[in-house]
This record gives structure tokens, C-alpha cells and sequence, in this order.
């Protein structure tokens, strides 16, 4: 017995770490009385493994027998590896026990398909559903959305779920159809639009009644691979973009392509997983989340992929020479936030703190500035007026990665 | 004619228990004794020195009562927090930085100065609180219970600031249902849950292993090293080789958190 769920447990971990998604934040559910578990409104990190990641949720897939055959995933129909399918009792099971030893935050549950996406969604729903009334457990669950699965199905799900996530992985429409035959944008988008509605139509009955149910409280997210298919950083963002502000998604995940498999003559031949590539999007991603940044600001036509030398911001920045340097004495928040190397946290504590007095370096610096690149673009009274005067290929030169690492990350040009 | 202020000598050495409430007590006696410090330092580790006279306080709730409503009125519960947590972090020096802190605080006329972050004082106790409730949101992670086989649920910690008071309140709220201890190895105290009662304990008979923190086999419930074994290969099936950055990992887990992480071992 213990040796078989170790078995099931190590295949269907390994099968689900490809998504991603962790974080447990956004939630706020609090304990049901004489239950277990709450979710923390901010989220927690219980531990990170060797590739620098956190591990909030015990992720693992119900199953990863799947009738698709898509190109980039390690669980297509076609691949010849070990399976496995857990028991809704294993995992409820594996669930509690983690979480009353302080290893987790909960479950993120995702699935292969398996016979037809209605029976999945269902295997989902059944093990939320044990966790929820038949232990009370109060702790963080993340549940995939399985496109195709019936609008009454996807709905229950999302009255026991803290988070549900639909994942497009492939971010155009022709290419998707390209790696994943059977998959297309309207099947991926319609429970993604489906939980919109409800998420907002329960949040506005929650401003009305305070006892009126939860449903998915820390709302929805997907996942974007990045490197599979020729796709650019444009189209990437301005997907992601779309998300934020049509479907109100809380995240949207980058996942640097690890070719899983590589005899698929569709997908290129990486040598490396496009791990800068993959960073330089997330930066991109927070100048939209925190920096109110637009879309069209960070990737455009003229520039329509991301710098890998040097990160978005500073990309900006030296675009856009006229706009700098500024007066941090004097500056608007939403200015200040442009500056290369102050990030939200400082330019708060700039704004708040200004109004007792003049503003000067050493405070910047204790205030954990990056003056090595903030000091190009605003002007105090200290800062020499030759550094101020914008020679923008002079700080690129000054502030690129160094060759060492431009190296490391090299990459094999797609196709 | 106005006399001028007599000058109040800076040259005392306030020597006291370590609590906070000795700490508020010793800032009564500044005042009181009108002798400045040149040094605030616990008990624990006070070293005496040949020509020094250090001033021992005893601690009067009374006094430092009288001092922390001081606080309080004079300032918010933000700030009233920060300094709480600041004390916790037991950084070298960082009571005369309390002190240096609150004597800007008990001078203002303003009525604003806490509010200020440009002052020294003001940021270092903003600096310091922050590395507490750092560590403190860290724990609610790193903390790893083990069931004992009277359901008892015991983790031992060896945290950088004194934040073990500090957990209790997130762990009381998650894990109403069972009772635990969290116990702090480093400074021989913990805190023991069971519904409803919450107390600070010390433990006198320790029966876990003095080196790992585990408990002895015979204590352990049936299903412990089961669950513990699961969650080791978990951890390893979980990671991604392909992407491997000890770097990064090593930044987010410091290795001095190790020890009582089993996936660590």
C-alpha cells in the first residue's frame, strides 16, 4: 500500500510539474469552525527546490493517462511512459496529512483527460468536494478548468475552489493548431469567460450578503509557453494584456519551453530552455501589474520583442530619453514607478516621505534604490549634471548584462 | 536671568533581563535617574568591564506600563508594532536605537514625527522591524510539525529574531482543530496550543533528539514517517532539472533553515 502511493505520488508529480503556477495568495478564506486549514490573503512559500522555485500547493495531476496528443506535453497519448491515476480518497488523504504537518497551502489539482472532459471534470470536482464538506478542510485548492467540460460541472467546481486556471499554453491560434490538432482558442476560452461572469456576479452578491458562498475567491490564471512555437514577445503580451483587462485574470504564468519531446519534428530544437527569454516576459509582465505600464509601451511594432541584454523598464527608458531625467522631489507617483531601479516599494516611501523634507542620495540608497541605474534619470541636488545628460547607448553599454552571462543563455534561433 | 539646562551626562550603562517590559523599564529609569546610556545591553550578554559601573534595572511593570502608553498616545499602531517587532529582532545595539528613537519621539512638538521616514532612528526601526516580519512570514512556511502518537503535533525552530510568540496567533487561526507545540531550540522556549488555551512553555524533560529535533521513535504516531518519506519524494519528483539555479534556491532557503526541514535532509 505505502509503497504503491509512493509510486503513484512520484509519477504524478513529476507529470504536473510542468505548470508552473504556485502561488496561494488572494484567497482569505477563513476557517470553518472545527475545521482545518485557512488561506492566507498573502500567499506562503513552504519550501523551493533546487531550481529556485517555490512549493506553496501539493501540484499533482488526478491522472496523466490523456487522450490528447499535443507536441510540447510530457503526457501526450503517444508517449510511452509510466501512469498512474490516484484515488479520490489518496489524494484527500496526501492532502490533509501534508497540510496538518505545515508542508502545504493545499492541493492544485490538474488532470490529463481522460475518456471525455466531462468525466474529468467531475473526477476534479469529487475530490474538492470531499475535501471541502467531508473534512472541512479550509485550505487554498487550485483546480484546472478542463475545456469542453459542461458549463454545470465547471460552475460546481468553482463553489469549492480558491483558484481555477484554464491553460492555453500555445499563444496563437495557428500555431495551437499546429502543436495541439484537437484543441483550439473558443474551447480554451469559453470556461475562462464562463468563470468571469460568475467570479463577479458572486463578488457583487458578497457586497450585499455578507454570508452569500465564495466562488473562486482568488480568481482565475493560465499558463503561456514560451519558446514552443515562433510566436513573439508582441503576441505574448498582448494576450496577456488581453487577459488582465478582458477576463480580469489575476496571473498569467510564463513557462520557458523544456523540450520534453524532442523527436517531434514541429517543435525546435531548443539546446537550452529559454530561461532569460522567460524572465524578461515576467518583468514585462509586472511593469503591466504594478508599474501601470501598457502593453504597446513595453512591445510594439518597431520593437516587438523584448531585450534580452537589459530588462524592459530600463528598455523604456532609453526609448524614451525626453521624458528623464525627473525631480523626485517634485515627480508624480506614476512617473517615478518609470524610473529604472526604483520599484514600487521605494516610490511609495519616496512620495510618502517628500513631504518632510528634501530627498537625497543616501536616503535613495537606504531605501534600496538601484542608484547604479536610477542615477541616469532623476536629479537631486547632489547628482552631477554630466550624469543626468541622457546618452542612451552609453548606459546601455554601461548597464547590459556582461558577456559571461549574455552567454549562459544563449539560443538557437527557432526554426 | 535664565539658567541654562543642565547638561545630562551620556556615560550610563543600563544593564537589564532581556524582556520587553525591562527594556521600557530601563527607558523609565533613563529619565527618572537622568543619566543617558551609552549602552543598553540584557543580562545575557553583558560583559563586565573594569571601570564600569553598570546600573542594574529591575523590572517594574508599573514603569514600563507608564512608558508604552507614552508610546501609544504619541504615535500609531503601525509604529506601535514596528517597535515591538524591531525589539524582537535582538540586533546588536538595537536597544539605543529604541532609545535614540523614542527620545526624538518624547521631545516632538510637532505631533508628527513618527510619521516621519526620513529621520535616522525612524528608518532604522523601520529597517530592522522589517527583517522581523520577514522572518516571521518565512516561518509560517519553514515550520514542520510531526505528529506524536497522542496526536500532539511538534516542530522545533532556530529563527534569527524572537518571533516564536510572533507564529502563534497564524498557526492558532489555521490549526484550531489540533494541538501543537512550536518550540524555539535557540532560546529554550515555545508556545503550546490546545484549544482554547495558548501559553508560553519552556520544557524541562526534552525528549526530542537534541541534534535533529525529531521526536524518539516510540513517541511518533504510526503514520509519521509515512507521510514524512511522501513529502521528501515529492520534493525531488517536484523539481524541474532542466531549470536547476542553486543560487536562486539557496537565497529563498537559506541553508541555516535547513535543519529541521525534512525535504532538506
Amino acid at each position: 500500500m505505502d509503497e504503491k502511493i509512493m509510486h503513484k505520488l512520484r509519477i504524478l508529480a513529476d507529470s504536473a510539474k510542468y505548470d508552473v503556477s504556485c502561488s496561494s495568495s488572494g484567497s482569505g478564506r477563513a476557517r470553518a469552525s472545527g475545521g482545518l486549514g485557512d488561506a492566507a490573503p498573502l500567499g506562503c512559500c513552504h519550501t523551493f527546490t533546487e531550481d529556485g522555485r517555490c512549493v506553496s500547493l501539493l501540484k499533482v495531476l488526478l491522472t496523466n493517462v490523456c487522450i490528447y496528443d499535443c507536441a510540447y506535453c510530457i503526457n501526450r497519448r503517444s508517449n510511452d511512459i509510466p501512469r498512474a491515476t490516484m484515488k479520490v480518497t489518496e489524494l484527500v488523504d496526501l492532502t490533509m496529512n501534508f497540510y496538518r504537518r505545515n508542508y502545504i497551502e493545499g492541493l492544485f489539482l490538474s488532470s490529463g483527460v481522460i475518456r471525455n472532459p466531462d468525466y474529468t471534470m467531475e473526477a476534479l470536482l469529487r475530490v474538492a468536494k470531499a475535501l471541502r464538506t467531508e473534512n472541512r478542510f479550509g485550505g487554498y485548492i487550485h483546480l484546472k478548468a478542463i475545456p469542453g467540460a459542461s458549463r454545470e460541472l465547471v460552475h460546481e467546481a468553482g463553489l469549492y475552489a480558491d483558484r481555477m486556471s484554464v491553460n492555453i499554453e500555445i499563444p496563437s491560434e495557428n500555431n495551437l493548431a499546429l502543436l495541439a490538432p484537437e484543441k483550439n482558442f473558443t474551447g480554451v476560452l469559453q470556461p475562462m469567460n464562463q468563470l468571469k461572469v460568475s467570479i463577479e456576479e458572486y463578488r457583487d452578491a458578497r457586497k450585499k450578503i455578507k454570508k452569500a458562498p465564495l466562488f473562486v475567491p482568488a480568481g482565475q490564471s493560465t499558463q503561456l509557453i514560451v519558446g514552443a512555437s515562433p510566436d513573439n514577445d508582441r503576441q505574448i503580451l498582448t494576450l496577456a494584456s488581453g487577459f488582465y483587462n478582458e477576463q480580469n485574470l489575476k496571473r498569467v504564468y510564463y513557462s520557458g519551453f523544456i523540450p520534453v519531446n524532442a523527436y517531434d519534428q514541429r517543435l525546435p530544437a531548443l539546446r537550452k530552455a529559454p530561461l532569460l527569454r522567460e524572465h524578461r516576459l515576467y518583468q514585462a509582465d509586472w511593469l503591466m501589474r504594478f508599474y501601470e505600464f501598457k502593453c504597446d509601451e513595453i512591445v510594439n511594432d518597431q520593437h516587438p520583442q523584448l531585450d534580452t541584454d537589459i530588462d524592459p523598464k530600463l528598455a523604456y527608458a532609453l526609448r524614451h530619453p525626453y521624458l528623464f531625467p525627473i525631480d523626485l522631489n517634485t515627480a508624480d507617483y506614476e512617473m517615478i514607478l518609470r524610473v529604472p531601479g526604483i520599484g514600487v516599494q521605494s516610490a511609495k516611501l519616496i512620495v510618502y516621505s517628500r513631504r518632510f523634507g528634501h530627498i537625497t542620495l543616501a536616503h535613495l540608497k537606504r531605501m534600496r534604490v538601484a542608484l547604479n541605474r536610477a542615477k541616469y534619470f532623476i536629479t537631486t541636488r547632489e547628482l552631477p549634471a554630466q550624469l543626468t545628460s541622457l546618452q542612451p547607448s552609453l548606459i546601455r553599454r554601461k548597464l547590459q548584462l556582461p558577456p559571461e552571462q549574455q552567454q549562459q543563455y544563449i539560443q538557437l534561433t527557432l526554426f | 536671568m535664565t539658567s541654562e539646562p543642565q547638561p545630562v551626562k551620556s556615560d550610563a550603562i543600563y544593564v537589564y533581563d532581556g524582556t520587553f517590559d525591562g527594556f521600557l523599564t530601563v527607558i523609565f529609569d533613563i529619565y527618572a535617574l537622568k543619566r543617558k546610556p551609552v549602552q543598553i545591553v540584557s543580562e545575557r550578554l553583558w560583559q563586565p568591564g573594569f571601570f564600569e559601573t553598570p546600573i542594574h534595572t529591575i523590572t517594574v511593570a508599573v514603569k514600563s506600563e507608564r512608558v508604552w502608553n507614552s508610546v501609544v498616545t504619541r504615535s500609531n499602531t503601525q509604529v506601535t508594532r514596528m517597535f515591538y517587532l524591531a525589539f524582537a529582532s535582538e540586533l546588536t545595539g538595537v536597544e539605543m536605537t529604541l532609545y535614540g528613537y523614542l527620545e526624538k519621539l518624547f521631545a516632538d512638538t510637532t505631533g508628527a514625527y513618527y510619521k516621519n521616514m526620513l529621520d535616522d532612528h525612524s528608518f532604522e526601526l523601520y529597517r530592522m522591524s522589517r527583517k522581523v516580519s520577514h522572518e516571521i512570514r518565512r516561518f509560517h512556511g519553514f515550520v514542520r510539525f510531526q505528529e506524536t502518537s497522542d496526536g500532539l503535533f511538534f516542530a522545533a525552530i532556530e529563527p534569527d529574531h524572537d518571533i516564536v510568540s510572533l507564529l502563534a496567533p497564524h498557526f492558532a487561526r489555521r490549526f484550531g482543530n489540533q494541538p501543537w507545540v512550536i518550540y524555539d531550540r535557540r532560546r529554550d522556549k515555545g508556545i503550546f496550543y490546545k484549544k482554547p488555551e495558548i501559553h508560553e512553555i519552556t520544557l524541562t524533560d526534552k525528549q526530542f533528539d537534541a541534534i535533529t529535533g525529531n521526536i524518539p521513535h516510540n513517541l511518533k504516531s504510526e503514520e509519521e514517517d509515512l507521510y514524512r518519506s511522501l513529502w521528501k519524494a515529492y520534493y525531488k519528483a517536484i523539481n524541474i532539472p532542466e531549470r536547476k539555479n542553486t543560487r536562486l534556491m539557496l537565497r529563498l532557503l537559506p541553508r541555516r533553515y535547513w535543519k529541521y526541514l525534512p525535504e532538506k535532509q
